[in-house]
């Protein structure tokens, strides 16, 4: 007799309620490992990663995020959150110490945290990433030769093509080698745990597609000689550029879309109906980074002078060659013969992804760099704002903070212009590793929408007005509006 | 075969290799790049008329009716992004290509009905 299943009624646990994930996720916050923090940086701790948990309950992810919100707030949350709940599946050890860690090393793997990111982490990609399907439309008739064709001119207008933004920012910076250790931060997120999201399209059985990956995430552990694995080498550029080289050591530096784009990875690597998206996502990614390493080889010579050791970026300018071809020829063509012409839109989709998520970092990355090379502009822009707060004609909310010295503000986003006023102390605002502007009494600064940054206090105490002034052009305008 | 890329919102009609192509956004759906010409006489598809409810376009003249499902089947390879487009069309990859904006009567809601066939 067949036996039919029958759905529990009401279910044991329904995953589609908003509320038991705000439950869940609001749990999952409640660890000592991801409080805040009282120093910039994770020193070789790799469970320790502040996730501002006290705020989880105030955000809202109902409903998904627009391309235009992709760097507020919330997705800079949602982001920290589920790269988090991924690298639980990953080993991760300290370099040293391990005896003092192991109780962060238990709590980050433990089956508490471990369920309640099961039941996190779908939300979270929904949120994050539902913005894709509105973003790009694939139709008509895809065949093998013209996914051939489409490709081949891709790989053809890069060789045509030398620019780089995000090395030109870096290059343009007022300060080159903190706009180049700022990109390098946003590489070691990724780097330093390279193809680790790759390796979970590594088990299972399917065929000689599965050898042909392995072959790629071979070369990209060194053949099982430490000393030529890809992410050795990358600790080699952090130190070149003066850098901690242990995993998240600048989990608070981390751009939200750097985070967006090493999570998409991840997303695709464990959601295995994905497997022929992220096989275009790796064309793409092994394709474009052929011509970006040998830009960001350049970068470093130029920044960090001619001696240091890019051995990282010179490598994958020769094996993403290889990298390139044989995720064409031997994972994708062979995929199209064996399951048919069916999966090119998914190869499509994962191609132009990763291709958009990779333009809006470097946006992204672009502008932090110039947010920070502007700090003394912004901070000359507060004495009119905030007169005219002063005599009333603007009146934006605000909130009062009183902090004493020490006092760490977790580096953050706003999703409007704010303006800062130092009411008495002093304060040490920072938009980057390193890199801050000194806040005395009565001055202050624009904060930026979107743009990451923290503060910490340097007097015995310091009081200072947080005014959210939306958009900071307007209020210079002489028809500025009253009530903001 | 030419891979040809084009802002959507400024073209949305091309011709290459003696081929005609236009642009064919239905409300809620992912635009499609179809053949012009109409397969009875060869009609400029692109004046033709939707009708969304019967799912059909209707060429201008002689009123042929040609299923949308058939459109989309016949459809060129395209991606649209949010202000981009590329799409590969058939014949030699150095063919060149004419892009154009023009007027679209082939669009929603315009939903009148031809008289006969």
């Amino acid at each position: 007799m067949k036996h039919s299943p029958v759905k529990s009624s009401p279910p044991a646990i329904d995953l589609e309620d908003y509320n038991l994930f705000r439950r869940c996720l609001i749990q999952y916050g409640e660890s000592e490992l991801f409080t805040d923090t009282e120093e910039w940086l994770s020193h070789d701790n790799p469970y320790r990663r502040t996730l501002r948990p006290h705020v989880f309950k105030h955000l809202d992810y109902s409903r998904p995020l627009r391309r235009e919100d992709l760097l507020t707030y919330n997705s800079l949350s949602a982001n920290r959150t589920l790269l988090t709940i991924y690298e639980q599946d990953f080993v991760l050890l300290p370099d040293r110490d391990f005896e003092a860690k192991q109780t962060d090393f238990k709590e980050f793997y433990s089956n508490r945290s471990i369920a309640l990111g099961a039941v996190v982490r779908p939300w979270l990609e929904r949120y994050l990433f539902s913005f894709l399907d509105k973003e790009i439309s694939i139709t008509g008739g895809w065949t093998a030769d013209t996914l051939k064709a489409y490709f081949q001119d891709f790989a053809d207008s890069l060789r045509r093509s030398a620019s780089n933004k995000a090395m030109e920012a870096i290059l343009a910076s007022s300060n080159r080698e903190h706009a180049a250790r700022t990109f390098l931060i946003q590489l070691a997120g990724d780097f330093l745990l390279e193809a680790s999201a790759m390796g979970r399209n590594i088990l299972g059985h399917y065929g000689p597609l599965q050898s042909e990956l392995f072959k790629i995430v071979i070369d990209e552990y060194g053949y099982g000689v430490h000393e030529t694995k890809h992410s050795t080498l990358f600790r080699k550029v952090l130190s070149a550029g003066g850098l901690a080289q242990t995993p998240h050591a600048y989990w608070q530096f981390y751009l939200t879309s750097s985070l967006l784009v090493n999570n998409y990875y991840n997303w695709l690597g464990r959601d295995h109906t994905k497997f022929f998206r992220y096989l275009g996502a790796i064309f793409q990614a092994e394709t474009t980074f052929i011509h970006s390493c040998a830009r960001m080889a350049e970068m470093m010579r130029a920044v960090f002078g001619r001696e240091v050791d890019v051995r990282y970026f010179t490598e994958h300018v020769h094996i993403d060659h290889h990298h390139s071809r044989m995720v064409f020829e031997k994972l994708i063509a062979p995929a199209l013969a064996t399951h048919g012409e069916g999966i090119i839109p998914e190869i499509l989709r994962g191609f132009e992804e990763a291709a958009l998520l990779g333009q809006l970092a470097e946006q992204d990355f672009c502008d932090q760099v110039s947010w920070s090379d502007d700090n003394q502009a912004l901070k000359a822009l507060h004495p009119p704002i905030h007169a005219k707060i002063l005599s009333g004609e603007l009146q934006p909310s605000r909130q009062q903070f009183i902090e004493p010295r020490g006092e760490l503000s977790v580096t953050h986003v706003h999703d409007g212009d704010e303006l800062c006023h130092i009411n008495s102390g002093v304060m040490h605002f920072v938009t980057g590793h390193e890199r801050h502007t000194v806040l005395n009494a009565g001055e202050g600064i624009v904060i930026r929408r979107n743009r990451l940054h923290g503060a910490i206090i340097d007097s015995e105490q310091c009081t200072y007005t947080i005014h959210s002034i939306g958009d900071h052009r307007k209020c210079l305008s002489s028809a500025s509006t009253h009530a903001l | 075969m030419p891979v040809f890329g084009f802002d959507p919102r400024s073209v949305n009609y091309m011709e290459a290799d003696g081929n005609r192509y236009f642009l064919l956004s239905l409300e809620g759906k992912a635009p499609l790049l179809v053949r012009d010409e109409c397969p009875h006489r060869g009609g400029p598809l692109h004046l033709g008329q939707l009708d969304v409810a019967a799912e059909e376009l209707h060429c201008p003249w002689h009123c042929q009716r040609i299923a949308l499902r058939h459109l989309r089947r016949s459809a060129m390879p395209l991606i649209v992004r949010r202000d981009s487009a590329v799409v590969v069309l058939p014949g030699a990859g150095d063919v060149p290509v004419r892009a154009q904006r023009r007027v679209l009567l082939a669009v929603p809601p315009a939903q009148q009905r031809c008289e006969g066939n």
